[in-house]
This record gives C-alpha cells, structure tokens and sequence, in this order.
C-alpha cells in the first residue's frame, strides 16, 4: 500500500514538474525557429528601414553593447570598490547597512528604475534622454549583483594569504592591493557578467531615457541617444498583425537572446575559472 | 612597527580609505536616492487624495482623480495566476531534481530549469502577443485575447526558472543527516521528503516564493503588451479572461507622457512608490531567507 | 606599460574605453534633430527624415514613437526639439507648461476613422452614424445585431487618454475630448497597436488614421445627415468626412534652425509628396504657419 502511495506520489510529482523541463526546449526552439528565417548576414549587418519592417538591427547590436558598456564602466568599480570596502574596513553594523541598501537596490523594480532615472538623470541632472542616462541606470540595477558576487570572491581569499600579508607588515590598502583586489577581480568579472547579460535585454529602464525608436546609427556625443535591441522589439511586437515587422521581431529576440546567452555563458566559464585560481 | 611606515604611505593609506569610503557612501545613496525621488515625488499625490488613491476606482488624468484600485487588483491578480501556476511545476521539479535524479542528470537538469532565465521580458511578451494571444482567444471563444490571465501566465513561465533553481538549493542545502534518519526509520522517499526533508527546507522554499512574488509583481513589458491596459475592476472579481491593468503595465504606458510636476505625475510616482515598497520588501525577505539557508553551505 | 595590455581583462578593458570614447563627445559635433510624439506622424517624420539626411550629410534626425502627449511633453520640457502632435494643443497643456510658448505648423491633414474587422465589414456594417458610435462607446449598444452586423458582442476598443487620434474622435462623437468610454473592453496605444488589435479580431471597432486602413481593418462611413459620408481621400481633401484634423508639427516658438530647415522640407512639395505617398493628405498651400506670421 505505502509503495502504491509512493509510486502515486512520484507520477503526480513527475506530471507537475515535466512542464518545467519541456517549455525551455520549446520555448527556445520557437524563438530559434521563428528568428532563423529572418536572421541572416545581412540582417545583422544592416540598418533597420520603412519602421522596422525591413533592414536589419545593425545599430541596435552597437547601441545595446554601448549601453551595457557603460554600464560596466560605470557598475564595475564601485561594485569592486564596495566589496572591498566591506571586507576590509566595515564594522559588522556597517556591513548590515550597506548589505541592506544593495538588497533594496536589487529589489527596485525596472520600471521604477526607468521612472528614477528619467526624474534623475534625464532632466535634475540635465543629462537628457542619451546613453550616459541608460548606462548609469543599467549600472545602477547591476551594482548588487556584481558587489555581492566581487564580496564572495574576496570572502574565499584564505586567511593565510590575509595573515601572510599582514605578518609582513603592510597596511591594509596594501593589504588590499596585493592580496583583496587581485582576488576581487576574477569573481566581480563574473558578477558583471552575469549583471550586464540581464541588463542588455531590459527594456523598460531605457525605454524612455535612453533609447529612441530611429535616426541613430553610432552614438557620436554624450547627449546622443541609442537605437537598442530591447526596444526595437518592443516597437515591433505592438505592430503583431505585420507579417514583415513580426519576422523581424522574431530575428532581433533571437539576436537579443543569443546575445544574453553569450553573457550567461561567460559568467559561467570566468566562474569556473575564478573556482580553480583559488585553489592555484 | 611604526619605524616602518613613511609619512607617503600614511597618505596613501588614508587616501584608499577614503576613496573606498566614498564609494560606500556612493552605494548608499544611490539606494536612498531610489526610495527619496520616488517618495517626495509622490507625496502631493497623497497628500491630495489620501486613501482615495488606493481605494479609488478611476484613473481620470482629465478630472485629476487618480484612482489605482484597478491597477492594483490586477497586479494582484496577475501575480496570483503567475504564483498559482509556477509554484507545484517548480516546487515539483525542484524536488525531482534535488532528491529523485541521479547525480549525473542534475546539471543537465540544472541547466534545462535556468535556460530560460536569460530570456527578457520583451521576448516573452512578443511570444506572448504573436502566440499565446490568438491562440487564447480563439480556443477559448474570447472577445479579446488579451487578458488577465494571459499576463498571469506568461508571468508564470517568466518565474518559472527561479523559483525552481532557488527551491532546488534549498533542498540540497538540507543536511543528508537528515535523509538517512528517515531512511534509517525505514521511511520511503517520498515520506522522507515529506517528513524530514521539506520542513527543514521551508524557510528556502519560502524564500524561492517570495523572490519569485518581487519579480512577477515588478515585471513590466510583457504585462504591458499583453493584459490589455483597460483601467477597470474585473467583475464579477473572478473573472480573469478580461482585459485589465496592472501597475507595472500603467506605469509603462503613462510615466512618458505625464508632465514633470504635473498632479498625474505626482499619482504615478505614487504608484510607484507602492510597487517599489512591496516588491523590495517581499525582495528583502526572501533573500534574507534564503542567505539564512545559504550559510549553511 | 604594455606588458599590462597583455592581459586579457585589461585588453578587455581598453576596447570598451576606446568604444565608449568614440561614442562620446568628437571634434566636430553632429547637428542632431530630436522629434517625439504621435505615432500617426511618426511614419512622415521618420521617411522625410531619411530624405533629409541625404540632403544634409552630418544632420542626425531622432524620432520616437511616443504619442502626441508625450511629444508635447517632451518637446515643451526640453527633451525633443519638435513635438508631433495629431491634434490641438490642450488648454491643460498650457497649464501645465506656462513657460512653453507652443507653435503649432500643419504638415499634414488626415481623417480619424472608426475602423472595424474585416467579418464586421464585409457582414454589412458599412456605415455608422456619430451618434451610433456614441451608443458603442459608452456601452449602451453592445452587439454589432443592432447595427445590422452578425450577432457578436462588440470588441471596442479605445486608446490612451493622452492619443492624438482619442482626442479628435471623441471631440467628434462625444463633443469632449477627455470623454470616458465607459463601453471600452479593450484599450491600445499607438496607430500599430491599434491596428494590430483591430485585425486580430473579427468584432472589433476602433479609432484610426485614414492612411492606416488596410484589407483587414476598413474603414466605415460616417451617416450625416447629407447621407453616408466614406473615408475616401477625396473626402477628406474636401472636407466632408466629418471627422478630420490636422496632423501638428509643435515648436516652443517659431520654429528656428534646424527644425525650421526640417519643418520647411516636409512642407516642401517634395516632403508634401512623402506626406501623400504614405496615405495622408497635403496641408492647403496657404495655411502654412498657423501663427499667421510670414515666413
């Protein structure tokens, strides 16, 4: 009877939880399918034209690896800055305060964020709608991410090499500079990363800060804004009863989606990487 | 030991601890400034309205009455289909691959659960409104496909990956002490996960639940192209095959056209307000709880 | 120095300051145009400012979809140099902005048109009065029966509170532009939506431009009491389709510089013939500047 009950148990368990393994084939292969018909050399290469409807996504590609530029640039040292902060000089008190505001940061939702930035950026600091303005939000969403993951990769550094350092007499930046920051920097590559492969698909955060629908070809100013992928596909997927414009949509998701899979997939081998430094 | 230290490097010293210091302070107040902008901004909305803007049940920008009831039942709803529909399928399969699955399969399983954590929101929703939409509406003999419970849905699918993946830590991170006392009782698996595993699991699991809550609550563009921006109260309450509002979707379709200073731009900030409030807190939450079980590894 | 460049992190590094730094600020700064607002204009903007570009080689021309609130929004805060706006300036909008002295330039007229589905259409439906279209809008008819269509309920759809296109139609059926739709079970943003939402279903009616009907979404006549009035082009030329507007180019003051160079090409014959080529109707070869003042 228990062994009924059990071999009941694990088919009800195995019906619920299939769905959770077969949509991501499927789903992945839908976008594949739909977005090969229309991606090609061309289409990558090209301007976009007539709305969307033809051309390619050329300039989007540029503009979102601009925006996530940035966004590393700006995300990048204050999130190794934090991490070290918090190991080396942070009483516990402190710590739980910094921690707290990353989890509320990474908490805010992406609209929310656009919402700031649009009041912050684009018009209290006069920066207009341009790519600084999405850069600093994206990197704004990105700063815990990547501060928690450079904090774990400093929490792994053994105490011997801290203690080593220290019995030698160095001061704690020195400490820092020889020890913390080259050990900080494998495990915030990963956590920006991880971070900008997120940040490159977001679409509500620029959707009114920093990215317009055309015009743009390469950024060429501070005030310039950009033409991205997010928000190409987002203009095109209102026009759903255009067979031209929804083909090109599904090309630019596939695009957009490799794109974020790259990312995915370098956060993961510098993870990996950064694992057996540690033991080197 | 202070014969070793020259006057450079004191200054060097505590210009590093400065700097450091500075971009702590930097840390902080972005996260300050967050909550700061979007609170003040939405104070005259308050103020004016008071409880009316929550309880209020139209949104007129014509007459300056902002009522966000509409939009937060259907957040509301659109979040509960989302949490209806992913927690037995993540829960399952978090369990099925934590406790049931070889130790080979797991990261393929791994992997096959987070593969669609990377796809963005604006894919789902192209997928959603090319797809899901005529496919609803014409299996289901609706008006319209865009609905509420489509939103709910895609949202489902959307929360999907992490809600299993945090669920599965959370039940690896269960000491196998714990298994073997049930096995050594001669409890089969399934009492075992149910009886030993589970429980010690459940500030996790919760964990995965509450993340997973933050994130359909906040999530945006798909919402927004597919649950059909109609600013009313679904009526009767159970009827979800409607088209509604969410406040993510409202947010989205109004936040470029408000006037800066203007009474609407005062009640969106509000909406805001209450969105960033609860998707943070359920946030905060749920990673203070899976931090607690994340320590034990 | 370049024994540090051979690290990859740091190569990385260089390549996206060296990128970043192209992007940013360069000798001799482009002249950018910035346009935003209604999405029924966003198609003459955006072709005319391909031609435009040809023509002045370094002039840069950005062009966001965003609707005509936002548009004038944008444009009398500071962020667009020109605003396109499908209708008229709301004396709210004045409110709102005193600082903003708004010039309104027609480039373009077109008619709004009550769209419904291809089934709808071809079932009968062909014409409808204003009045009809109240019913429809406020909820008291709600099945195309009582208009002589099949027996389905009635999907009506309507736009954003701020739509150019939402202010013209109901100022021409409800004799208030912010009136509410009471009747509404469906509500859309720009022309696309719209469009896309109207010929996904086959018991829709909606709010369009003339130049968006396609063999999908038609577009009915309107009964006057001079008879059944159709959104033909001569009609709207003439002016007897009931429902026309201008279709705005906003300026804070006269229009100065570059947007007076772009704003005179779409005025030009040449940009008039792009305005026609897309669907919609030239503006009168008189009533250019509606300020009155000469060019």
């Amino acid at each position: 009877m228990r062994r009924l009950r059990e071999s009941a148990a694990l088919a009800v368990l195995l019906a619920f939880a299939a769905p959770a393994f077969l949509l991501p084939p499927l789903l992945l292969g839908w976008i594949t399918l739909r977005g090969a018909a229309a991606v090609d050399w061309d289409f990558l290469s090209r301007a976009s034209a007539d709305f969307g409807a033809e051309g390619g996504v050329y300039y989007q590609i540029l503009g979102t690896g601009v925006l996530i530029a940035g966004a590393a640039l700006a995300a990048g040292p204050l999130a190794w800055a934090l991490a070290i902060l918090r190991r080396v000089y942070l009483s516990r008190a402190n710590i739980r305060r910094l921690d707290l505001a990353l989890y509320v940061l990474n908490g805010v939702p992406s609209i929310v964020f656009g919402l700031f930035g649009y009041l912050c950026f684009v018009h209290a600091l006069g920066l207009g709608v341009s790519w600084p303005t999405g850069s600093l939000i994206l990197g704004l969403m990105i700063l815990p991410t990547a501060a928690v993951a450079a904090a774990e990769g400093l929490d792994a550094v053994p105490r011997e090499r801290i203690e080593a350092a220290e019995a030698l007499g160095l001061l704690p930046w020195q400490v820092i500079r020889s020890v913390h920051g080259p050990a900080g920097l494998p495990a915030l590559a990963t956590g920006l990363a991880l971070g900008l492969a997120r940040a490159a698909g977001e679409t509500a955060p620029i959707f009114f800060t920093a990215a317009v629908f055309s015009g743009v070809d390469f950024p060429r100013s501070w005030r310039d804004p950009v033409v991205a992928l997010p928000t190409h596909i987002f203009t095109l997927a209102q026009e759903a009863a255009d067979p031209a414009a929804l083909a090109n949509a599904w090309g630019a998701a596939l695009v957009l989606v490799a794109l974020i899979g790259s990312f995915s997939a370098l956060s993961w081998l510098l993870r990996a990487r950064a694992r057996g430094a540690i033991h080197a | 030991m202070l014969q070793w230290l020259r006057p450079a490097e004191i200054r060097a010293e505590k210009a590093a601890k400065s700097l450091l210091l500075a971009a702590g302070a930097l840390g902080l107040a972005a996260a300050a400034a967050v909550v700061f902008f979007i609170g003040v901004e939405s104070w005259p909305a308050w103020r004016e309205q008071g409880a009316g803007l929550i309880l209020g049940g139209e949104w007129s920008v014509g007459e300056g009455r902002f009522g966000a009831l509409p939009m937060l039942a259907g957040s509301a709803v659109v979040t509960a289909v989302a949490f209806a529909a992913a927690l037995p399928i993540g829960l399952s399969a978090a369990i099925l691959t934590a406790e049931f699955l070889p130790a080979r399969s797991r990261p393929l399983a791994r992997f096959l659960l987070e593969a669609l954590a990377g796809v963005p929101s604006v894919v789902y929703g192209l997928m959603g409104i090319a797809v899901l939409v005529p496919w609803l509406q014409r299996g289901l003999g609706l008006l319209t496909g865009r609905t509420l419970l489509t939103g709910g849905l895609v949202l489902g699918v959307m929360i999907l990956p992490t809600l299993a993946a945090v669920a599965e830590d959370a039940l690896r991170a269960v000491a196998r002490e714990k298994r073997e006392a049930g096995w050594a009782l001669g409890l089969n698996r399934i009492e075992t996960l149910l009886h030993c595993v589970l429980p010690e699991a459940r500030a996790g699991i919760a964990a995965a639940g509450l993340l997973s809550l933050g994130r359909a609550l906040g999530e945006t563009i798909a919402v927004m192209l597919l649950v059909g921006s109609l600013d009313r109260l679904p009526n009767p309450w159970y009827d979800w095959l409607v088209p509604g509002q969410t406040l993510t979707s409202k947010l989205g379709r109004e936040a470029v056209e408000a006037a800066v200073g203007s009474p609407q731009y005062h009640a969106l900030a509000a909406l805001a307000l209450i969105l960033l409030v609860v998707v943070a807190g359920l946030t905060l939450l749920g990673q203070r709880l899976s931090r607690v079980e994340g320590a034990a590894r | 120095m370049h024994r540090r460049l051979k690290s990859p992190g740091n190569r990385i590094f260089a390549v996206v300051v060296a990128v970043l730094s192209a992007a940013g600020p360069s000798a001799a700064a482009p002249e950018t145009l910035r346009i935003s607002g209604s999405t029924t204009l966003t198609p003459i903007a955006a072709k005319a400012a391909e031609r435009f570009r040809k023509r002045h080689r370094g002039v840069r021309v950005f062009v966001s979809p965003t609707g005509s609130g936002a548009g004038i929004a944008a444009m009398a805060s500071g962020t667009a140099d020109i605003g396109m706006a499908s209708r008229e300036i709301d004396p709210d909008e004045r409110k709102r902005f005193p600082k903003a002295d708004f010039v309104v330039t027609p480039a373009a007229r077109d008619a709004v048109v009550p769209v419904v589905s291809a089934a709808v259409y071809e079932a009968g439906v062909t014409a409808l009065s204003l009045a009809d279209l109240r019913r429809i809008y406020s909820g008291e008819a709600a099945n195309w029966k009582a208009f002589g269509g099949p027996d389905a309920e009635i999907l009506v759809i309507d736009k954003e509170a701020s739509r150019g296109t939402r202010h013209v139609f109901m100022g021409a059926v409800f004799g208030d532009e912010k009136a509410k739709a009471p009747g509404a079970r469906l509500v859309t943003g720009s022309n696309n939506e719209e469009q896309a939402a109207v010929s996904q279903s086959d018991a829709a009616i909606g709010m369009l431009s003339n130049a968006w009907m396609n063999e999908r979404v038609r577009g009915l006549a309107i009964k006057t009491a001079d008879g059944a009035v159709a959104p033909t082009l001569e009609n709207v030329l003439s002016g007897r389709f009931p429902i026309s507007r201008n279709l705005n180019f906003v300026t804070d003051g006269p229009p100065r510089g570059l947007a007076k160079r772009f704003i005179d090409f779409v005025l030009s014959p040449e940009g008039q013939s792009i305005v026609e080529e897309l669907g919609y109707v030239a503006v009168a070869e008189t009533g250019r500047d509606q300020s009155g003042k000469g060019r």
